[in-house]
């Protein structure tokens, strides 16, 4: 068999380098698989990145129009049934349409990572009501007691990516942090506290003081009520 | 004049070797398909696949072969190929237990010829390779060179940890 002459380079790095074709295969890939990757090299970086459709799919930039398909929620919430916690709600105008709650990841889901940079919904939704849930730990370590912020409506006109929610509600709760203090204290998750600005730090670091318990950051509920955009 | 189903078609490699195929199974190639309508006369042209070796041009005519009855690609196929992630049916994964050169030397085939279906199946093989790996795993298994600095590798890992832990 002849070798060819134009394989100075193999098969896999004239794949790896035509745009399309890396578009083609990443776009086969998961969801969470698309942050991972980026980390391979540079030609896995830049292909993430420059693709349009690639940080769509990854819920980093809107999508706009809507598609048909209609509105996707990212798989960093996790869809909640609308009868549960009925009390939370109880406040709000009407029931709410869609009920989803976001768990801070283990590691690394600060305000610097893309983990905040995620859109909630594409394409993104403006309005929301939104609450912080905590969970207090005994001694013992095991979850006891909770504390619910209640929901209040907040609205961002560019549309709500994670982290501005995050930063919204937290902004909310500083007074309450404040007064209920004897209710819970941060320990466990509280790097995710700290990445939300020095205000909350220093709540945070108070309540820490005062009290020896642990208690983690559990939830964001969101309602959405823009859906039409 | 042969019926449209018993005509032939030759082929001709990169490397000057000749393939003789039947036309319904070379047509699932859009290249060909469209060379052999501006042709007129198949069977007796030799089209030359010139982007293609002899071997892998035998490869990407066996799954030509296997697939040569499936309905053509329609419009929605697009959107369609993007949902349904990663699942490739029995038949396929056999075909592309190959060796990681030929591989990608399948895909780049496909693409030059135009064959969607059979680059798509491609695609979804290196993707399951890419699947569930860390970034660590993923240059092993592809042998690439981490060409980042430590700067740039530390940032790049800290933003996007989170989506490690699974």
């Amino acid at each position: 068999m002849t070798t060819q002459t134009n394989t100075s380079y193999s098969a896999r790095q004239q794949v790896f380098q035509a745009t399309e074709l890396m578009e083609h295969i990443l776009l086969q890939l998961p969801w969470k698989d698309l942050f991972v990757c980026q980390s391979v090299s540079r030609q896995f970086r830049d292909a993430v990145m420059g693709s349009t459709l690639i940080q769509q799919k990854m819920f980093l930039l809107p999508v706009s129009p809507a598609p048909s398909s209609g509105l996707q929620i990212c798989p960093a919430l996790q869809r909640r049934p609308n009868r549960r916690r009925k009390d939370i709600f109880k406040h709000l105008p009407q029931e709410p349409e869609v009920i989803c709650s976001i768990k801070p990841p283990t590691d690394g889901g600060d305000l610097t990572s893309s983990w905040s940079r995620l859109y909630l919904t594409n394409p993104p939704v403006k309005e929301i009501w939104a609450g912080l849930c905590w969970k207090v730990a005994g001694e013992d370590g095991a979850w006891g007691l909770g504390h619910y912020s209640g929901v209040r409506p907040i609205y961002d006109p560019e549309g709500f990516t994670i982290g501005k929610m995050l930063h919204a509600t937290l902004r909310d709760e500083r007074g309450r942090l404040d007064a209920e203090a004897s209710w819970f204290a941060v320990g466990q998750e509280d790097e995710f506290m700290r990445g939300c600005g020095k205000k909350v730090l220093g709540v945070v670091e108070k309540l820490e003081r005062s009290l020896g318990a642990k208690a983690r950051f559990e939830a964001g509920t969101v309602r959405f009520l823009d859906t039409s955009m | 004049m042969a019926s449209e189903a018993e005509q032939t078609v030759k082929l001709v490699s990169s490397d000057n070797v000749e393939i003789v195929t039947e036309r319904k199974v070379a047509e699932r190639s859009m290249l060909i398909k469209n060379m052999i309508e501006d042709l007129g006369a198949p069977g007796e042209e030799p089209i030359p696949i010139m982007n293609v070796s002899e071997a892998v041009l035998r490869k990407v005519l066996e799954w030509c072969t296997h697939h040569k009855n499936d309905p053509a690609p329609s419009q929605d196929d697009d959107a369609d190929s993007r949902k349904k992630t990663t699942d490739i049916e029995d038949w396929d994964q056999k075909f592309m237990q190959v060796d990681q050169e030929m591989l990608f030397e399948i895909i780049l085939a496909a693409n030059y010829m135009d064959i969607k279906a059979l680059l798509d199946v491609g695609c979804k093989t290196v993707a399951n390779m890419i699947k569930g790996k860390s970034p660590e795993e993923i240059r092993k298994t592809f042998n690439i060179q981490n060409d980042f600095t430590p700067e740039e590798e530390d940032q790049i890992r800290r933003e996007n940890e989170w989506a490690e832990d699974r």
